[in-house]
């Protein structure tokens, strides 16, 4: 369990190639398979951005988040570091967007499950 | 009180190093080793990637950071993967067959104990034994807050030990099953966030005088608090004080220790878990194991201080230490 600075630093917004991505850990103590992460929210600037519009990458391939639930055989290594694209966010350089993003964990082995 | 008890950490203590890649697999056994404890006790699937299928050379290097710096390998941390599927229960077939590879994974390190999770079912334990035994394994069902000796699920668990016999199925109490006073780093991270001060010297002192905690979260209500005060309220309920003794009457199945910490402080002491009344106990029932360092102070002081495991650890140990050379 780590606390949210550490997932997500003051450097993790950057220009992507179709357009704002946001690197991403994933907060837990030991690797995941992907299904486990239940949803991945993201606000710019107070504004949730719908969910057909957000991938998560990890292992260099983005999904959508309903492409998740089936992937079990895939793992998230703790120490690597994932990304958020937001299709259509493109800004320009030095612009100052805010950016939340909130990951929904429910590790693979506990009989609870585990929240934000 | 000659003894047998040996001294050991498990890896687990440096998640916050490891995750933000400040110490690697080598340096946490480096670490340890360098602080005497020569148990090491390791999370595959925390700093093994690949895990369940390591390759020869993973392993090959495994066996020669052994002979570089002689530790003894003591247990893996398995994880019964139960939610794996999202839209179906994972079949008890699969729970086992997941098990022997641990087993295998196991046996390979020159470790002897699985830590076996909590919510792992008897059954699985019990279908997994025979491949065990084979193989030299030890499975030890983690006895864990906030379930208690007295509870359903431990007289399921230790039934089958007790059909299988100790010399394979036993248990590993995490010493967090024994925590007296509640976790000072725990409400002082309360107070730093900002719940009513009042609540929560109202919270340590139902936990420390060892009556019930589980009105709190009503008394909480009633009074009108927040989520802050709900939080510290619901945390009293999840740590719990069990009589050391009770230990006595488990002994050969103890084939392993989680030595829970959240705070060794300036005076080299836990705070919340009464060390010396333990060791005291353990030696008394000829305990001949490894006391493995288990932090998990990082999670609570975070928010507020540079947390560093390893001074942590070095402290623990010093204690252990002390303890064990006590004549008692």
């Amino acid at each position: 369990m780590t606390r949210p600075e550490l997932l997500l630093g003051p450097d993790a917004a950057v220009a992507g190639e179709k357009g704002l991505e946001v690197r991403i850990r994933q907060p837990w103590y030991r690797s995941l398979p992907l299904s486990s992460v239940l949803d991945v929210a993201v606000e710019l600037d107070g504004t949730p951005v719908p969910d057909d519009r957000i991938r998560l990458r990890v292992n260099g391939r983005a999904r959508r988040i309903a492409e998740l639930a089936p992937c079990w055989d895939e793992i998230w290594f703790i120490q690597d570091e994932g990304a958020v694209e937001i299709d259509g966010a493109a800004g320009s350089p030095g612009d100052e967007i805010a950016v939340a993003v909130a990951i929904e964990l429910a590790p693979t082995s506990s009989s609870t499950g585990w929240g934000r | 009180m000659t003894h047998s008890i040996k001294r050991g950490v498990s890896l687990y203590s440096f998640q916050e190093e490891y995750f933000l890649r400040k110490l690697t697999l080598e340096d946490c056994i480096a670490v340890s080793v360098g602080f005497g404890a020569l148990g090491i006790e390791t999370i595959a699937e925390q700093m093994m990637p690949g895990f369940p299928d390591l390759s020869d050379d993973f392993y090959r290097r495994w066996d020669a950071w052994r002979e570089q710096y002689g530790f003894q390998p003591t247990a893996h941390d398995m994880f019964a993967e139960l939610k794996l599927y999202p839209d179906r229960a994972r079949p008890t077939g699969e729970l086992v067959e997941d098990l022997k590879k641990d087993i295998d994974h196991t046996a390979r390190l020159g470790a002897t104990v699985i830590r076996i999770l909590a919510a792992t079912p008897a059954e699985v334990v019990e279908l997994a034994a025979p491949y065990a035994r084979d193989k030299g394994v030890r499975l030890a069902t983690e006895v864990h807050a906030p379930r208690r000796f007295s509870s359903d699920w431990f007289a399921s668990h230790f039934e089958v030990a007790e059909r299988v016999g100790p010399d394979v199925v036993g248990i590993c109490p995490d010493l967090g099953i024994f925590v007296k006073r509640l976790p000072k780093v725990l409400w002082e991270r309360s107070l730093r966030d900002g719940a009513d001060s009042d609540f929560v010297k109202r919270v340590v002192d139902v936990y420390d005088s060892g009556e019930d905690t589980s009105t709190l979260q009503d008394e909480a209500e009633r009074l009108n608090l927040g989520p802050l005060e709900q939080d510290i309220a619901l945390q009293a309920t999840r740590f719990i004080w069990e009589e050391p003794r009770q230990l006595l009457d488990y002994m050969p199945y103890i084939h392993h220790v989680h030595a829970k910490f959240y705070e060794i402080d300036d005076s080299g002491e836990e705070y919340s878990i009464p060390y010396q009344e333990i060791i005291s106990v353990l030696k008394e029932g000829g305990y001949d194991g490894y006391l493995s360092s288990e932090y998990e102070g990082n999670r609570h002081i975070q928010d507020a201080f540079e947390v560093d495991s390893v001074e942590q650890v070095r402290r623990h140990q010093e204690m252990l230490t002390r303890l064990l050379a006590d004549e008692d």
